[in-house]
């Protein structure tokens, strides 16, 4: 699925900054952002920059980036769960060491943040990702993004990657904005913003 | 006192959008130019018609849409479409599009495969395919905007509705 083969379903977002990046520059943003450079093994969620043919290819060093003046990639997200019942039991088994070893009638608080932390260290570390892999073309003449994915967890990942990355704010498409951008008529959006439903 | 504007909900015209373009269809008006070229599109495949007031709803899966009473049975009772797959045609390349609404947006699309034997290749022209696909999206919904803002719509429903009562 995507831009090699299969379905060619992409979403729009937009931004409204002017940017003017060359290909170079856009190899480094996405390298400083890449998925290997910002992942913490401790987060429940990763996110990070990959080429877009990825892992065929891994790193931005050699990576193609720019098509024909349209910058293509992919983010890759991964996320770990941890199954919440699980977590009870083991929480309830640590804090019950906890006190033994260190001869304790009670927990305090901090205590219980302290094991709380531990043990999510140690669940996480053995648990293995879900991972999901976004292609992305920035066209930065036209302002704007296509996604391959686009749920409101995608959605709020681009926003921060796009805004730490190239300082835009990315927004999804609607109705009113299509109209502005293709007629850039002032007066026909005016004209869309007083009706009222009619009756086919 | 008030210290901020709502801002006027026009989230109805998504599915008018969608209903005009099914009414363009039907009505054979259904030829349209871009700037850079032009296209003709068919209704077909898969479309969604929903009355807000009733909130009955029916999803029509065929490969001809003339032909399909229930259709013309949903527009007779005043359903809406909330969602239409278009088969798109420009020279010899064709694409299949479907627009869902709340919000409106496009959410499956089919393409050529690509001819080119190098990924560089592939990626290119893929990607001016998709391109191209919201060149045709923006076109329709502009031409939607600019009838549905002047005399021309009342022209467009007054055909359309004698189009559905003549069936």
């Amino acid at each position: 699925m995507g831009l090699v083969s299969g379905s060619l379903t992409f979403f729009r977002l937009y931004f409204k900054e002017n940017i003017n990046f060359s290909a170079g520059e856009v190899a480094e943003i996405l390298k400083e952002y890449s998925f290997e450079r910002l992942y913490d093994d401790e987060k429940l969620v990763n996110y990070g920059f990959v080429p877009f043919n990825f892992p065929a290819v891994s790193s931005f060093d050699v990576a193609e980036v720019n098509f024909e003046g349209m910058d293509i990639f992919a983010v890759r997200m991964d996320e770990k769960k941890i199954n919440k019942k699980y977590f009870d039991i083991e929480f309830e088994n640590m804090k019950r060491k906890f006190q033994e070893e260190n001869n304790k009638n009670f927990l305090t608080k901090m205590d219980k943040e302290f094991i709380k932390n531990a043990l999510n260290t140690k669940l996480l570390k053995g648990t293995l990702p879900s991972t999901s892999l976004i292609e992305v073309i920035l066209d930065q003449k036209q302002k704007c993004i296509y996604s391959s994915i686009l749920s409101a967890k995608v959605m709020d990942i681009l926003e921060n990657l796009f805004r730490i990355a190239f300082d835009i704010a990315i927004y999804r498409e609607n109705i009113v904005e299509n109209v502005r951008k293709k007629t850039m008529d002032a007066k026909l959006v005016d004209s869309l913003m007083t009706l009222s439903p009619y009756n086919f | 006192m008030k210290l901020y504007t709502d801002k006027k909900d026009i989230s109805f015209i998504e599915s008018e959008f969608l209903t005009y373009l099914l009414g363009k269809y039907y009505l054979g008006e259904n030829i349209v130019d871009t700037e850079n070229f032009s296209f003709y599109f068919e209704a077909s495949k898969h479309i969604v018609l929903f009355d807000a007031g009733s909130e009955e709803k029916i999803s029509v899966e065929s490969e001809n849409f003339n032909n399909c009473k229930e259709i013309y049975a949903s527009l007779k009772d005043g359903k809406k479409v909330y969602e239409l797959t278009l088969k798109v045609k420009k020279d010899n390349i064709s694409y299949e599009i479907t627009f869902r609404t709340d919000p409106l947006r496009i959410v499956r699309v089919t393409a050529p495969k690509s001819i080119g034997e190098e990924i560089y290749d592939k990626v290119v022209e893929r990607s001016l395919y998709l391109k191209e696909i919201y060149e045709i999206y923006d076109e329709l919904i502009a031409n939607f905007v600019k009838s549905r803002t002047t005399d021309d719509w009342y022209i467009f429903i007054r055909k359309f509705r004698e189009f559905i009562s003549n069936i």
